[in-house]
């Protein structure tokens, strides 16, 4: 009995052990199999692309200028929709609900399936991206009544479909300020403008990665920093004024192109730019249609021209600087003035008589301007310009900044007469941003300061204020007062159509002839504007440049009137009272 | 070999008691092993649930971000200033022109001030977690030892 007992206990235990060590043996080569090692790395990560954010711009008080929107990729695994035989049902619910077109899609899908390996466990194909979030709701909704509606067959379900979300840019003020701004194509990088500049900065850049989907090395899923966002100096309502005003005046004069800059004189920060053409961002496609034929993209940094008298506020800078004249200095206009043996007139051709520096700058007489660069001698004249900046960039944050051209004695094409014609404007090139950085130093007490378009950078949770640069002392602080006074008095007199009543403005205008092959076009002319006020503590300068106006050829009459306009709207959106008030304020 | 004697001893005596030994010695290993498994099951578990919800949290967070982004966009679009001026026309507003201003004298009032999206950026700024939050015991028997 007892060794009957100990027989069926052995054998069962004997039993147990060998469906033990069976199932562990079975446990162990599940473990070690390929296809366990397969099933291991498909399901510890997953290989995917991770799109950041491009950073926001902002202007100055905050407004959005340009963000992100989430559009969709979409895609298929082909696995799915080869077994459950759906490609038609997914083409035609893309092409219903997002516009796609469905043979496209069919024939794109088709030809995949049949060019894939179905052992292969994953067939992604992507069939369309940058697919609206709107859509992409349409055609969730469409998968979910298809998926309540019992007796639905599986072929037309749209099993095996797929989305992934990602950013697009998107500019909510469409054109406004796209001279400035640049855009961002589906690449994601940055053209022209601001966007160009700091694309590195802006630009989160799509990384692929491994991505962990064990939970418990859930800490290693990687995380894309989004990019650096701007906020700059623009001022929203400015720039939008200034652009209203742009095309109006374009309208009523009749100019090919027109160009306005507004810059805070003291600290170089660019409130508002626009130029002509403007292009909405949003449809970045249409940029061959608009800027065609050699047309710039930001006429006030990129396109460099002849800007006549209103250069001739930095030959009288250099003149006062260097003692060669005094305000009070006088000089007999007899109406021809013979430089390096070309005779030069005035842009009447007559003569004035007797006129003091006030005399010559309010009736802008070229002869007598020549006259004072001879004054001033070939050396101290060009040794000037190029501390003022004339023939350099001025380094403002922008893509695609133009040098412009200063002739200089020595170069082959430079004469003796350029050194007459050089001192009113002609014979030379610059860009409206070089001569509003030059002449922040006649309204900014003989300091120029580098215009810039960065006020700050949000980056990692924090503000990065951006700091203005005074890039020199062309001239001195008393050089820079009187001036200042002498072209507020010759604004006063002289150019009435640019009077603001209750502002003392100061400024000069600018009519240019424009240089065509053999000499200059007899018809057309380019008029500038340039201007600063309150003259006794400037809060702006304002430069403007109309191309080949029809309405009248003198900057006086065109120009001028463009310049009043503006002004009284500054003052309103910067708050500046009159003068007179403003003065009494300061006083209490 | 005395004891060895002993127990072989008893064995052929009473063979059941020895075997009972074993099977307790076994049982209270096989519980132990039970108990141990199932802490580390139990600890395991959580883990991969926290694991999961850190996972889920950070989808959250990603789509959050769009969520926010398409906000920002929808709003800036809607308070464009294309928008903002349309709107005001329809309710009869008109530009204001700088002869149609009133200046008043307001002691104490100041400016607006510069936008401001983020904090500045401070140098060797102190951290926003405190260390007991991140330390370890150990660190902390350390830093204790430290003056």
């Amino acid at each position: 009995m007892i060794n009957l007992k100990r027989w069926r206990f052995q054998f069962i235990q004997f039993f147990l052990g060998v469906i033990g060590i069976l199932i562990i043996v079975k446990i162990y080569s599940y473990q070690t199999s390929p296809e366990a090692e397969a099933f291991r790395i498909g399901t510890e990560f997953a290989y995917t692309t991770l799109y950041p954010a491009r950073g926001d711009i902002y202007d100055r008080n905050g407004n959005l200028l340009a963000g992100n929107i989430t559009v969709y990729e979409v895609g298929v695994d082909l696995n799915i929709v080869r077994d459950n035989n759906n490609a038609d049902a997914i083409a035609l619910a893309l092409s219903v609900n997002a516009g796609l077109d469905y043979a496209d899609i069919y024939t794109k899908i088709i030809d995949s399936i049949k060019q894939t390996d179905p052992n292969i466990p994953l067939n992604y194909l992507v069939v369309a991206d940058y697919i609206p979030a709107d859509s992409v709701k349409k055609i969730r909704a469409y998968i979910k009544d298809l998926a309540n509606k019992p007796g639905t067959p599986i072929e037309s379900k749209l099993g095996g479909i797929g989305f992934k979300a990602h950013y697009q840019r998107f500019y909510p003020e469409n054109s406004l300020a796209s001279n400035v701004i640049g855009f961002v194509t589906l690449d994601n990088n940055g053209y022209f403008g601001v966007e160009q500049e700091y694309n590195n900065l802006l630009a989160g850049i799509p990384t692929n990665v491994l991505v962990p989907i064990n939970p418990n090395r859930a800490e290693e899923i990687p995380q894309v920093e989004p990019g650096a966002s701007l906020i700059l100096t623009i001022d929203r309502e400015i720039q939008s004024a200034m652009e209203s005003i742009l095309d109006k005046t374009l309208d009523d004069s009749g100019s090919d192109s027109g160009t306005i800059v507004v810059m805070d004189p003291r600290n170089g920060e660019i409130l508002a730019m626009t130029s002509t053409p403007r292009m909405d961002l949003n449809d970045y496609m249409s940029f061959f249609d608009i800027i065609k034929d050699g047309t710039f993209f930001n006429r006030a940094i990129s396109q460099a021209y002849e800007p006549g008298s209103v250069l001739k506020i930095l030959t009288l800078a250099t003149a006062l600087d260097t003692g060669a004249v005094q305000t009070t200095t006088t000089f007999l206009d007899t109406g021809v003035i013979v430089v390096g043996g070309v005779p030069l007139t005035n842009w009447d051709q007559g003569a004035w008589g007797l006129q003091d520096m006030l005399g010559c700058t309010q009736h802008s007489l070229n002869v007598c301007f020549a006259w004072i660069a001879t004054q001033i001698g070939t050396d101290n004249f060009y040794a000037y310009m190029k501390k003022f900046g004339l023939g350099h960039t001025t380094g403002i944050d922008m893509a695609g900044e133009a040098t412009g051209r200063l002739k200089l004695p020595g170069d082959k094409d430079w004469y003796k007469v350029d050194l007459g014609i050089n001192a009113f404007g002609q014979a030379l090139s610059v860009t409206p941003i070089q001569m509003v950085m030059a002449a922040s130093a006649i309204a900014n007490n003989g300091r120029m300061v580098q215009p810039h378009i960065l006020y700050a950078t949000v980056e990692n949770g924090t503000q990065q204020n951006k700091n203005y640069e005074v890039v020199g002392n062309p001239i001195s602080p008393q050089t820079a007062q009187t001036l200042n006074e002498l072209l507020a008095e010759s604004l006063n007199t002289e150019t009435s159509l640019a009077e603001v009543d209750g502002y003392r403005m100061a400024g000069k205008t600018g009519t240019a002839s424009i240089p065509i092959f053999g000499g200059y076009d007899p018809s057309f002319t380019n008029a500038s504007f340039i201007g600063w006020g309150p003259v006794d503590d400037p809060k702006f300068m304002v430069y403007i440049w109309l191309e080949k106006p029809k309405s009248s050829t003198w900057s006086s009459e065109v120009a001028a009137p463009v310049f009043k306009e503006v002004v009284e709207k500054l003052v309103v959106l910067m708050g500046i009272p009159p003068d007179q008030i403003r003065l009494q304020m300061t006083g209490q | 070999m005395k004891t060895i004697s002993r127990l072989f001893q008893t064995y052929i005596q009473a063979p059941w008691r020895t075997q009972l030994q074993w099977i307790g010695i076994f049982l209270t290993g096989l519980a132990i092993l039970i108990i141990i498994s199932a802490f580390y099951v139990n600890v395991t578990t959580r883990t991969a649930l926290a694991g999961r919800e850190i996972a889920l949290a950070k989808d959250n967070i990603l789509r959050m971000h769009h969520d926010i982004s398409d906000l920002e966009s929808t709003i800036a679009s809607q308070g464009s200033t294309k928008n903002m001026q349309e709107r005001a026309e329809i309710l009869g507003f008109k530009p204001v022109g700088p002869e149609e201003f009133t200046f008043i004298y307001v002691p104490g009032y100041t400016q607006k001030t510069a936008f401001s999206l983020a904090p500045k950026a401070v140098r060797n700024a102190e951290p926003i977690l405190l260390p007991e939050y991140t330390e370890s015991l150990f660190d902390w028997f350390a830093n204790r030892g430290q003056p």
